[in-house]
């Protein structure tokens, strides 16, 4: 058991979204990313996530892919079309597992896909190399 | 007069029965949601510990722990439905801390003691709870379970099982497939899958001498888990079994594992006296096999009618610039129009689907 090591620890304090309306999840997923020095805006449904994405750009988006208003590849979907994502770098998170689901999630322009039930020290891990494929 | 005075009385029975049924549904109904109010209430508070055992560094574990032993009864009911509820929802090491403090808090007796209660609901429950727990000794009780006369708990026993993953009870999963009290395929399936190599063993047996729908559990498990040393029993099942379905979910798997040496068996499946649903399989297969070798009989297949030259199609652009050059080749003489606009696409070099 343990919290983030310093050198998974982003430089500044960079802004995440997390999208799902599982109250545990959200909850969880917040915990773990302050623990890892990153701003957090956490919401419980798709149409926050997207408002927010619009208005805060954030540097990363992890998102549920079933939830209320809008789905979280929609989410996706509508922020990559319309530019607005800014270059959002988006990890999927979700309990939709089959091959499909994840050739969908990534074929939308999701960065990573992770499916519940999740490790949450993988999770971290694999935000973390995420932003730095992004941040390049 | 004395009938419509029965009748009025039977009239007045009926209703005051109905209107007290209402009062005790909705007084039952206000007692739940204040229960609830109460549970939510007492359990607020208790929610940062509870995510410190499952996120805080390892001071706030221990703290945490210290802390749930210590909790009132009442606080602890309102505590270990949440706990159970995040075993479901996060793996790894992470969760050690929660099963240690459900153990130590009685879970363990209490779900032992639930898998025998009448409510189909309660041994749900229970069998569901041995699994995130990680309950060991709890396998034979969920293997018996999987005779329950409960549908549903049949099913969540099963999917207990897959979460234990103990090879032992591959073979009882397999079981569960016939009889009068079966578990769908689809949910053995997945059981068996979370055994990864594990179930190798009781997979191999089914695919050569299981029932039909063993035959074909056993041939989808071999696929997704990546059992390899099983190519040589799926070529034998491709060439040998007699059912279809079975022929095309082998072909499906066969394609999954990759294998090269399934390469003379796919081709041959893709026979025009063979049915429709193993071409097509096989066809699939054959592009999620990689080889170029199934070049030629892939492109052979592109004027067929029906979905089969779809298929073909979208199997050669999978094969990379040797499927596609097939594909270029054939532009212009292709009947079907998803397969012609794929190969319409190659010869203009522009990008097509994977």
């Amino acid at each position: 058991m343990g919290t983030t090591t310093e050198q998974d620890a982003p430089a500044g304090r960079e802004l995440v979204l997390v999208a799902d309306d599982d109250r545990d999840i959200r909850d969880l997923v917040t915990v773990k990313l302050r623990q890892a020095g990153y701003e957090v805006v956490a919401v419980g449904d798709g149409v926050e996530a997207l408002a927010v994405l619009r208005e805060r750009r954030p540097a990363l988006a992890v998102l549920d892919v079933m939830m209320p208003g809008l789905s979280g590849l929609d989410v996706v979907r509508q922020a990559r079309e319309s530019g607005e994502d800014a270059g959002v770098a988006v990890v999927l998170l979700t309990a939709k597992s089959r091959e499909f689901d994840i050739e969908t999630g990534f074929a939308v322009g999701a960065d990573d896909y992770i499916v519940k039930p999740f490790s949450p020290r993988e999770f971290l891990s694999r935000v973390n190399a995420v932003l730095s494929r992004v941040r390049g | 007069m004395i009938l419509a005075t029965a009748v009025n009385r039977a009239l007045l029975t009926l209703v005051a029965a109905c209107v007290l049924l209402a009062a005790v549904t909705a007084i039952r109904r206000a007692m739940r949601v204040r229960l609830a109010a109460r549970r939510d209430r007492t359990l607020e508070p208790l929610r940062p510990v509870l995510l410190d055992l499952l996120a805080g560094d390892d001071a706030q574990v221990t703290a945490a722990t210290a802390r749930l032993r210590g909790v009132t009864a009442r606080e602890w009911r309102a505590c270990e439905p949440v706990l159970l509820e995040y075993l479901g929802k996060f793996r790894g090491a992470a969760v050690n801390p929660l099963r240690e403090i459900l153990t130590a808090r009685g879970a363990i007796r209490r779900v032992r003691a639930a898998v025998g209660a009448r409510s189909p609901v309660v041994r749900a429950g229970a069998a569901r709870t041995l699994g995130l727990l990680d309950v060991r000794g709890g396998v034979p009780v969920l293997v018996r379970l999987l005779r329950d006369r409960d549908p549903q708990v049949r099913i969540v026993a099963a999917r207990a099982l897959g979460r234990l993953a103990e090879p032992a009870t591959a073979s009882a999963l397999f079981a569960a497939l016939s009889g009068s009290r079966t578990v769908p395929a689809g949910v053995v399936a997945e059981a068996l899958v979370q055994f990864g190599d594990g179930a190798a063993g009781a997979v191999g047996q089914a695919l050569g001498a299981g029932t039909l729908v063993e035959r074909e559990v056993a041939a989808d498990v071999a696929g997704l888990t990546g059992a390899v040393a099983l190519t040589g029993a799926l070529r034998a099942r491709l060439e040998l079994e007699p059912d279809p379905d079975v022929r095309a979910h082998v072909a499906t798997s066969l394609g999954r594992l990759g294998n090269p040496s399934a390469l003379a068996g796919l081709r041959a499946a893709l026979a025009a006296t063979n049915p429709a649903v193993v071409r097509s399989a096989a066809a699939e297969a054959l592009g999620s096999l990689g080889d170029d070798g199934a070049v030629p009989a892939l492109g052979s297949l592109l004027d067929e009618p029906g979905s089969l030259a779809d298929v073909a199609a979208a199997a050669l652009v999978r094969l990379g610039p040797a499927g596609l050059a097939a594909l270029r080749a054939a532009a212009g003489q292709i009947p079907s129009a998803a397969a012609g606009a794929l190969a319409v696409a190659a010869l203009r070099g522009e990008p097509v689907p994977r």
